[in-house]
């Protein structure tokens, strides 16, 4: 049964135009983020991340392409359909000559309903109670970070868009964002998370796209991207034989080698086949172990892959 | 746009600026009128011959003295003489209905900035803090969003000036019973509401003025800042097409300045004149023209940066 998909854009393309230049921030991007997924939207400074959750915030008009929110058209019911959703911006903007609790008071009256009691909740998820009264000019920048995901909160969205949370946290705070992302991932709410840390990514999300120079140039569910639980590493004495041998078997779809160790990428239940494999030809296996890129290996991957002429994945 | 309007409201009154620009109203009002009073008791006090003094706005605006000492040409200096007259224009200024009219004066003309400060920091600054984004990305429709600051922009300057109207009138009753004693209240009534429609529309001119050029500019301080050399520009350009022949003198005449000096020139028992209606419409066309623009310029802002 497919999934129900929250964000879809298709070929969506964002030019700036000035006298001089003719820039192409985002390039065709087709991306589908699942209901009830943590989406990770990874890509270099300038890769167009910002421009695409203007995109979809309606901040910016694309230039072409189309973006559905819940399944409709976001250019023409797009106040209805982001009111379903919440948003972290970057460099947390709040109105400084307001304490926290009456900033987020400001965006409950937008919604018509003043909630206290939601208000006093959301304060404590994110750790500012005791400071909520204080004018929000004297926060740190990670207690307005803070404040942004409490606004974020504030209207029980079914969509979340987070662009760079754990900007400006400090250690205890990136850990509470993470698990404020996974807790609201446990409620089935939807997380668009775009994200330098890609550790906190790798950690948090079940999806990811990377951008790079506008274009989405790896995407899927991060188990698949990763090979999680399917690539073995063999460390062997001939690995040039091992090598060919194992690109013959058709059950096998990723047979590479750092000319050290051997990496074969299978189904889970073939892993022991291989191993007889190699064993039955007299290459002698000094070490197996299963093994799986890091998200950090795998963007280097890509990015430089597709910088030195193409996406390699 | 109601939930918005009443928001806008809930971060207006948060503020400082509304205030300390209704108390430099105030201030622009009152103060005049109290060193007046003030100016008037202490002449008196030195001269009270003078006291037999009466100035009267005739139903036509012009003011009779009576009462008036005999002009001795002989005299090198007739002090005598030139007290009463500074006495014959502070009593014009302190007794009603003349006292309203420096009221109304003061209104506009420091309105104006007052109002453009306003304005351009209602807008502006929100794109200064980033806070236009949290808002239109939360949902809510670009003309809504702009509208409700301007209504709000404009309720907040319309009810301070009827605030600073109403204390300035109250203050000139006092200093009308005061130094005459009594108050003539004919004609006035009308003079009163058309000086006050007239000085709410040049005020809503400027609020649309800053608001164009904060949006434009996305900036409060910017805003503020062009909408001011436009007011103090057009000056200029007006001084330099009036020395000007030929069709380039006419030009005038559709410059704003030119317009709410139109309407601001209205005085008790004047009339109000061809002209000035002419000028109406063309401060009306001039906010729409301004409102217009905004709205145009803010519903294709990319509010991303």
């Amino acid at each position: 049964m497919q999934k129900d998909i929250v964000i879809r854009t298709h070929g969506l393309t964002k030019r700036f135009k000035t006298a001089r230049r003719n820039i192409l921030a985002v390039d065709n991007l087709s991306i589908e983020v699942p209901k009830g997924s943590i989406y990770g939207f990874l890509g270099p400074n300038g890769s167009g991340k910002t421009t695409t959750i203007g995109m979809l915030l309606g901040l910016i008009r694309p230039s072409s392409g189309s973006i559905e929110l819940f399944g409709q058209d976001l250019s023409s019911e797009g106040s209805a359909l982001l009111k379903r959703a919440s948003s972290v911006l970057e460099n947390s903007p709040t109105y400084p000559y307001l304490s926290g609790r009456d900033n987020l008071e400001v965006y409950s009256r937008m919604r018509g309903v003043v909630d206290r009691q939601k208000i006093n909740e959301v304060l404590d998820i994110v750790g500012l109670t005791k400071r909520a009264d204080s004018l929000s000019k004297t926060y740190s920048l990670g207690m307005r970070q803070r404040l942004t995901i409490a606004l974020a909160l504030l209207s029980d969205p079914d969509l979340v868009i987070l662009d760079e949370p754990s900007n400006g946290l400090d250690p205890s705070g990136i850990i509470d964002t993470r698990n404020l992302i996974r807790q609201l991932g446990a409620q089935g709410k939807t997380i668009f998370l775009s994200s330098h840390l890609l550790h906190e990514v790798e950690q948090v999300c079940d999806y990811v796209a990377v951008l790079n120079h506008g274009k989405v140039i790896a995407q899927g569910p991060v188990d698949a991207l990763l090979h999680r639980g399917k690539m073995l590493e063999f460390k062997v004495d001939d690995i040039d034989k091992a090598l060919s041998l194992l690109k013959e078997c058709a059950w096998i779809s990723t047979v590479e080698t750092d000319n050290k160790h051997l990496y074969v990428v299978t189904d889970e239940e073939r892993h022991p086949d291989v191993n007889e494999i190699l064993v039955h030809s007299g290459i002698k296996v000094f070490e197996m172990k299963k093994a799986s890129d890091s998200l950090e290996d795998f963007f280097l991957d890509v990015v430089e892959g597709e910088q030195q002429g193409g996406p390699n994945a | 746009m109601l939930d918005q309007i009443r928001t806008e409201f809930f971060k207006l009154r948060k503020r400082w600026l509304p205030y300390v620009l209704l108390v430099a109203l105030l201030i622009s009002v009152l103060l005049p009128l109290v060193v007046n009073y003030i100016n008037y008791k202490s002449i008196l006090s030195k001269n009270p011959e003078l006291a037999s003094i009466e100035v009267t706005v005739n139903p036509d605006g012009s003011t009779t003295i009576s009462g008036l000492p005999p002009f001795e040409p002989d005299s090198r200096f007739d002090t005598t003489y030139m007290y009463a007259q500074q006495l014959a224009r502070l009593k014009k200024s302190l007794v009603l209905p003349g006292a309203m009219e420096s009221v109304f004066d003061s209104i506009p003309n420091l309105g104006m900035f007052l109002v453009i400060v306003l304005a351009a920091s209602v807008i502006g600054n929100e794109y200064g803090w980033g806070t236009v984004r949290q808002a239109i990305g939360r949902g809510n429709s670009r003309a809504s969003y702009l509208a409700s600051k301007v209504l709000t922009t404009t309720i907040t300057a319309v009810a301070g000036i009827i605030a600073v109207v109403a204390v300035g009138l109250i203050a000139t009753i006092i200093t009308s019973l005061l130094v005459e004693g009594s108050i003539a209240w004919e004609g006035f009534a009308s003079y009163f509401f058309i000086s006050l429609g007239a000085s709410l529309l040049v005020i809503m001119v400027y609020i649309a003025l800053a608001t164009f050029f904060a949006v434009l500019l996305r900036s409060a301080m910017a805003g503020m800042a062009v909408a001011m050399v436009w007011f103090i520009g057009e000056s200029i350009v007006m001084a330099l097409l009036i020395m000007s022949t030929g069709w380039l003198a006419d030009l005038n005449v559709y410059l704003l300045s030119y317009n709410t000096g139109q309407l601001l020139s209205f005085t008790f028992g004047s009339d109000f004149t061809a002209d000035m209606w002419k000028s109406v419409g063309l401060l009306v066309l001039y906010s729409g023209i301004f409102l217009a623009g905004s709205y145009g310029i803010f519903r294709r802002q990319d509010l991303t940066a």
